[in-house]
């Protein structure tokens, strides 16, 4: 599985943490959208998951804990494309995903000179046709 | 009842997995041939190739249970009585222990399928969140250059911004390419490949597979080409590779290509575009026919050979109808 995957109630409390840090869980539940607000328990086992995987911070507040997110949007992401390099390079995404190029190490330098040099030929080729 | 849905599932069963093995064997053969056709033409034909031994299997024995379809096409002939019969496993533990085989294969298919349907959800979700819509597909704020459709019924295109800065200009290109996969619902047509042939282990089935999806791969490079051209399109896919290549850090240490030689095989495909074959309608029509013979003509054997592996297996099998 995706090392990085994470559910949805997760990335709507980290959502909810980059567009407002240091919030503690009733605050961060109030910032969940309406149609799929979870009960203040649920985001408190959601917090303490994300704070597990070292995606958030948190800091003791008076009786609650503050939280923070410790990764941003784009780190998350880059983590998850990194993800799916390494499944798409071993096969494991193929029936899901199809990407335009593979990141195989398949052609050295030298192989990549002959494609150019093919194409420039081809090119030349047809310029020359009426 | 046992017996009868017993003998089905061992029929089914047993004619799966002797097909996938023929169609394994005599591949090698026919491959030459279906590469040389147009990529569009050659993955639907090698689709059908990888779907037809479980396709061909299921109906010929659903065939082989319908009294009327199966007077047609087998031969009269008697045993007890002369009435029309279909071939039943007389012991109920063989017939068990074909109930028992077809449901760990279609548990495993269906597991199989949840799971990756599971693992697309989950991406999709991810996406959606981290994600930014613009028009027909999805950016991505990642540096690495990363360009993919996932999804089945209605894929959708992610794009990374690293890729789209480093190819402002091959951009119409690349989102042609990732399109066609899209209407074609490539990812669609290589799970049915896959699930057709999961009767066989990986290994057995992975050149053949592998083959599937570099035609496939190539059907949707020869489609944006109707649209920018064969030697636009082979320069993008050199840059990309280039690129790709050119982030060392993206490559997993255990560098083994699922797909190898890929942008290799796809470029000079590009420039020999048109050598390839194209398949009239007549040939699409002649090769469906084949098709319907060859699955009438399977009924007939599929019967008698069931009936003489019926009567052997089960020493005091009878045959009843």
């Amino acid at each position: 599985m995706l090392p990085n995957t994470l559910g949805e109630l997760e990335l709507g409390v980290l959502e909810a943490l980059w567009q407002e840090p240091h919030l503690d869980a009733k605050a961060i539940c109030q910032r969940i959208p309406a149609i799929r607000q979870p009960s203040l328990s649920t985001v408190q086992s959601t917090l303490e998951r994300l704070h597990r995987k070292e995606l958030v911070t948190r800091s003791k507040t008076g009786h609650a804990y503050s939280y923070a997110p410790r990764v941003s949007r784009s780190n998350l992401l880059g983590r998850l494309m990194g993800d799916i390099i390494h499944l798409l390079h071993d096969g494991r995404l193929e029936t899901i995903l199809s990407s335009f190029v593979t990141v195989a190490a398949d052609l050295d330098d030298k192989s990549l000179a002959d494609l150019e040099a093919l194409i420039a030929r081809k090119k030349q080729e047809q310029g020359r046709a009426p | 009842m046992i017996n009868s849905v017993g003998t089905f599932a061992s029929i089914w069963l047993g004619l799966w997995l002797a097909l996938s093995v023929l169609f394994v064997l005599v591949y090698p053969l026919l491959r030459p041939s279906l590469l040389k056709l147009h990529p569009r033409h050659g993955s639907t034909l090698l689709l059908a190739y990888w779907v037809l031994p479980f396709a061909a299997s299921l109906l010929s024995t659903l065939i082989l249970f319908m009294p009327p379809a199966e007077t047609l096409l087998v031969k009269a002939h008697c045993h007890v009585d002369c009435e029309s019969h279909a071939p039943l496993i007389d012991s109920p533990a063989l017939a068990l222990a074909g109930i028992v085989l077809a449901t760990l294969v279609v548990t495993m298919l269906f597991w199989r399928f949840v799971t990756t349907l599971r693992r697309s959800r989950q991406l999709h979700a991810q996406f959606d969140v981290l994600g930014r819509r613009r028009g027909t597909w999805y950016e991505m704020e990642a540096e690495c250059p990363l360009v993919f459709t996932l999804g089945w019924w209605r894929p959708r295109i992610y794009l990374s911004s690293g890729l789209r800065e480093a190819c402002t200009a091959h951009l119409d290109i690349i989102l042609q390419h990732e399109r066609a996969h899209q209407e074609r619902r490539d990812n669609l047509r290589l799970l049915v490949a896959r699930l057709c042939f999961a009767i066989l282990p990986a290994p057995v089935s992975r050149h053949g597979l592998a083959d599937l999806q570099g035609v496939t791969e190539q059907a949707c490079d020869f489609r944006a080409a109707e649209r920018c051209g064969e030697l636009a399109v082979a320069e993008t896919l050199l840059k990309i590779k280039r690129l790709v290549l050119s982030r060392p850090a993206l490559l997993p240490r255990d560098a083994m290509a699922f797909a190898e030689r890929d942008v290799e095989t796809r470029i000079k495909a590009l420039l020999q575009a048109s050598a390839r074959i194209r398949l009239r309608r007549w040939q699409w029509l002649a090769l469906l026919a084949l098709g319907g013979v060859f699955l009438g003509t399977l009924v007939g054997p599929l019967h008698h050979g069931s009936e003489w592996v019926i009567s052997a297996l089960g020493d005091h099998a009878r045959l009843t109808h």
